[in-house]
């Protein structure tokens, strides 16, 4: 018995330790895997799809973010713009004295170039809802492209209602009598001037210190540019503070009558103004598409 | 005799310490962090403040470069003022102009770091009106430093001596003053105010500009705002040209006291306006620093006209 009883012992050693043998992967062998293995590949893979996932955009969840500049939120954009529009109705109404009627009118047209502007938004949003991208493929890239490029349009379309091609500016121009016309032109001439002058200031406080002007060449600059001034749009010109306007201005000086120009400085003025004017005329490109200059 | 000598003189030290304490205390303290300034810490000991050393003098290299466009205009618009001038002149005048570049340069750096510091003991400074220790702020001496006190904008803040553009301009007056004379250092320092003003005026009218961009405003309007501003200038409100943000959808424009421009507006146009609230002093002052760096900074993109050499030989 006791011999019997070390037999079995000894029996289940080795069977333990065969066991164990079997465990140890042998190397260039098949490989031997437990129920852990099996998780850790799981996990691998689960990492890899998210890996992909990350790579696809789902462009609903995409799109109130790039369409909308108020907190990506589509209502408060619109409520932002129409406010805007009717801040111009107030305005008109302040210099022209509107009657109701001409008023409720404003009003409507500023509420339909709104509505217009949210009709072409949905539409696009039409085009791309549902839709899926993938960044690791050309077509999903240029489609990411596309999306962008839309993206960027549709918040020129709210920041662009109200603007010269716009319902209001035509109702505007309808309902005025004559002399109210006289007077909302001699406004907005007014306003105009007033916004081409601080592009003006913005570029020549720049000019006054590089090129150090006197105060008599300053002003003869400054006189320049405002018997010339470009036609700029004034809702976008100062969105970004004054980074923009010098660039403007140094554009301004580029359209201008150069041997006049020179003529205000010394030649190693004129040497740095001339590096003023290249920056202008290079970015101009830029702020033409942008619609910060109109041309 | 003895005993009172002694409480005169424990007195005396007591004022003694008080006076060196209140006299690092304030905005805009009297003397920098340079790197020959006695008072200062040995760098040895510190080594928050030599780090913090380190990085002025590695901001100031870039303000060096930007006061220097500055200089060379400066020295431009001199060289019209006075025509020919003889050598020694010349030479000497551009050589302060360079160091008074480079002293404005340190200066700017230092507020950038976040104001100037004194140091009382190892690990405690002085710095704004507050006391801190090993890095925190753990008294408030300055009463007029406490975040909830509003402090109304300084006229002419802009011309403070704790302006770094002024150095510049202040040196090469009294250096024009000292090789030329007083009456082309007066004609010279006339264009300088000249100047001034019409940044000034630049910055009004822009900062309205933006205003009417959003608000639509009446050329009364208009009119009557930068009135306000120039009546309550300060070069803080320069903060609005550099960028507003949105708020709840409405743009709020930093910087511009609401007291300037909300009482000329009509209700549909108040409901668009949303002033920052009112500064406290050190918030303020933060915005001052920044548009005194954003005027050094607008030459940011100008290459360097170089050095004249006519200045120089």
């Amino acid at each position: 018995m006791t011999s019997g009883s070390m037999m079995t012992g000894r029996g289940l050693f080795r069977m333990v330790a065969a066991l164990a043998l079997l465990a140890v992967p042998v190397p260039g062998g098949p490989s031997i895997r437990g129920e852990d293995d099996t998780v850790v590949d799981a996990a691998a893979m689960r990492a890899q799809e998210q890996g992909q996932q990350q790579q696809q955009v789902v462009l609903d969840q995409q799109m109130n973010g790039m369409f909308f500049q108020v907190e990506g939120n589509a209502e408060k954009s619109r409520q932002q713009c129409l406010d805007r529009l009717l801040l111009q109705v107030s305005a008109l109404d302040e210099i022209c004295g509107l009657k109701a009627e001409q008023r409720r009118k404003c009003e409507a047209a500023a509420k339909l170039d709104v509505a217009r502007a949210m009709d072409e938004i949905e539409a696009v949003r039409q085009r791309y809802s549902g839709r899926t991208v993938d960044l690791q493929n050309p077509a999903g890239q240029a489609e990411w492209q596309r999306f962008h490029q839309d993206a960027q349009a549709v918040q020129a379309k709210l920041q662009d209602a109200g603007g010269e091609t716009s319902l209001l500016r035509k109702v505007i121009a309808g309902i005025l009598d004559d002399e109210q016309r006289s007077d909302w032109r001699r406004e907005s001439d007014l306003r105009a001037q007033y916004q081409w002058r601080g592009v003006v200031e913005a570029g020549m406080v720049q000019l006054d210190v590089a090129l150090g002007l006197t105060s008599e060449q300053s002003e003869a600059i400054r006189g320049l540019l405002m018997e010339k001034p470009l036609r700029i749009n004034q809702a976008k010109i100062w969105m970004h503070g004054n980074h923009f306007p010098p660039f403007v201005c140094r554009y301004g000086l580029a359209k201008l009558d150069q041997a006049k120009l020179k003529a205000i400085v010394s030649d190693r003025q004129w040497k740095m103004l001339g590096q003023f004017i290249e920056q202008g005329k290079g970015m101009s490109e830029h702020l033409k598409q942008q619609k910060m200059i109109l041309e | 005799m003895t005993i009172a000598s002694s409480r005169f003189s424990v007195r005396f030290l007591r004022a003694a310490a008080t006076i060196s304490l209140l006299s690092g205390i304030g905005g805009m303290p009297g003397r920098g962090v340079l790197a020959d300034d006695k008072v200062d810490v040995d760098p040895a000991e510190d080594q928050a403040e030599v780090l913090r050393r380190q990085q002025i003098k590695q901001q100031a290299t870039h303000w060096e470069q930007q006061f220097t466009k500055m200089l060379y205009g400066d020295l431009e618009l001199l060289r019209a003022l006075c025509g020919d001038l003889p050598r020694e002149s010349r030479r000497a005048i551009a050589t302060s102009g360079e160091q008074a570049a480079r002293e404005a340069a340190l200066q700017m750096a230092e507020l950038q770091m976040g104001g100037r510091q004194r140091r009382l003991a190892q690990g405690i400074v002085i710095q704004g009106g507050a006391v801190i220790v090993n890095g925190n702020a753990v008294i408030n001496l300055n009463p007029l430093a406490q975040p909830d006190r509003r402090a109304k904008p300084k006229p002419d803040a802009e011309k403070s001596p704790g302006n770094p553009v002024t150095i510049l301009s202040a040196a090469l007056t009294k250096s024009v003053e000292e090789h030329v004379g007083s009456e082309q250092a007066a004609a010279f320092a006339e264009q300088l105010t000249q100047r001034d003003d019409r940044r000034k005026s630049a910055m009004i009218h822009e900062i309205v500009a933006v205003l009417d961009g959003e608000l639509v405003l009446t050329a009364s309007q208009r009119e009557e705002i930068e009135r306000s501003l120039r009546e309550q200038w300060n070069d803080s409100m320069a903060m609005a040209l550099q960028g507003t943000h949105m708020n709840n959808g409405v743009r709020v424009f930093p910087g511009v006291p609401g007291a300037c421009v909300s009482p000329h507006l009509t209700k549909a146009q108040r409901q668009r306006f949303v002033p920052e609230p009112d500064a406290n002093r050190q918030q303020r002052g933060g915005w001052q620093h920044q548009a005194w760096m954003q005027t050094v900074n607008m030459l940011n993109n100008v290459q360097p006209a170089g050095r004249d050499p006519w200045w120089f030989e």
